[in-house]
């Protein structure tokens, strides 16, 4: 919550009176932010920074005559071609936070994180390109055995043998948490932490493993090859199958994946879908929603 | 599986209290009893419209304060650390 945003409402400036609601949009800097409820249109547009990726406030006055507490504004926010939007009720002289952003689209409501409780995994999109880098932020909630955030590998019943990939998370095995990148993996990395949030990113497209979790880099010698088989998240992928006893009890924020040169493969965006509440992940490179395959349901966080 | 109680507003609570209605669930499995009223669950078939005027359908479970949950959870551990310890009379 900005300061702006508290000196506006106090001093009354804007022509915004004590009878007078304040609806504060937050949308990507540049685009052009509209509200509509009826026949009633109001729009707040330009503002600099257009290119350089900050959010900014977008602030509407709701008069007292324009109060309804059953019919929603629609707040829409547009920026080259690509548009967000969402509702909100205003029903009394009060401050109101709508944020938007383009990483979903409007059709689906963006979360802080998604959160699976041991019986639930994606299947992520299968891709021709090999995985050579990524980031990912994640917290365990619950320690689980050999339980892996993400992985893929050939064989049914083991994740260290040549062409597997992933992060382990589980408190078992040696080490208990580690990178996995064909036959090699990490030897001196400690056990997760449950409550703690990590930020992970690795690369191995220099001819070593490099893996930097929460500033601390490890390295470790890369040899032989992966499969293009598709990683399973919130889960290894045994060569199609999972070990429902291994699957994790995490929270995960966002994870993206890069292939050779960097390009871009797999980039996650928690989010429920906003027809029927499903929960899941919007990949954002082939705009497909991913859903549970495993049972129970994901819990969300928050409303972004 | 665990016996929660719902509000109208499907904030999860660990009593059952006048207009809550018991449910039972294994969605909070695993998860410490502190942390549950920091939740809002949505059964299957019911439905709830948030400030939005957004209808959000069941099954629906939503961390309304994960700092909260992370902070339940973090003193429950540091309790049943602490009892452990006593048990094998370590104290402090």
């Amino acid at each position: 919550m900005g300061n702006a945003f508290i000196t506006r409402r106090a001093g009354g400036g804007g022509g915004l009176s004590a009878t007078d609601a304040l609806l504060r949009v937050q949308a990507p800097a540049g685009s052009t932010v509209t509200i509509t409820k009826g026949g009633t249109t109001k729009t707040d547009a330009g503002h600099e920074n257009a290119d350089d990726h900050t959010v900014y406030d977008y602030y509407f006055i709701i008069h007292a005559s324009q109060f309804d507490g059953v019919n929603p504004w629609t707040v829409t926010a547009t920026l080259g071609g690509e548009s967000a939007s969402d509702t909100v009720i205003i029903d009394s002289a009060d401050e109101y936070d709508v944020e938007l952003s383009f990483r979903v689209p409007s059709t689906y409501q963006e979360v802080e994180f998604l959160e699976s409780t041991g019986s639930q995994y994606l299947v992520l999109p299968t891709t021709s390109d090999l995985i050579f880098s990524g980031s990912t932020k994640f917290l365990v909630v619950t320690n689980v055995n050999y339980s892996a955030l993400f992985g893929s590998g050939p064989n049914s019943t083991s994740t260290t043998v040549s062409g597997s990939y992933g992060l382990i998370i589980g408190g078992a095995g040696t080490p208990s948490r580690r990178f996995q990148y064909s036959n090699h993996y990490n030897t001196n990395v400690s056990a997760s932490s449950t409550g703690v949030e990590y930020t992970l990113s690795f690369s191995t497209e220099s001819g070593s493993q490099s893996y930097t979790l929460n500033g601390t880099t490890y390295t470790d010698t890369q040899t032989g090859t992966i499969s293009t088989l598709a990683p399973y998240l919130f889960a290894w992928n045994y060569n199609g199958g999972v070990k429902t006893g291994e699957l994790p009890k995490v929270r995960v924020y966002n994870v993206t994946l890069y292939g050779a040169g960097g390009s871009k493969i797999i980039e996650c965006v928690p989010c429920y879908r906003k027809a029927d509440s499903v929960a899941g992940m919007w990949e954002r490179v082939t705009e497909t929603f991913l859903t549970n395959d495993g049972s129970g349901t994901f819990t969300v966080g928050s409303d972004v | 599986m665990k016996t929660i109680y719902l509000d109208s507003n499907f904030m999860c609570h660990l009593e059952n209290d006048q207009g809550r209605t018991a449910v039972e669930t294994d969605a909070f499995d695993g998860l410490v009893d502190e942390a549950i009223p920091y939740y809002r669950y949505i059964p299957e078939g019911e439905e709830w419209t948030d400030k939005k005027g957004r209808v959000i359908h069941g099954v629906f479970v939503q961390a309304t304060d994960s700092n909260a949950i992370d902070r339940a959870t973090q003193q429950a551990y540091i309790s049943d650390m602490q009892n452990a310890l006593a048990i094998l009379g370590v104290t402090e």
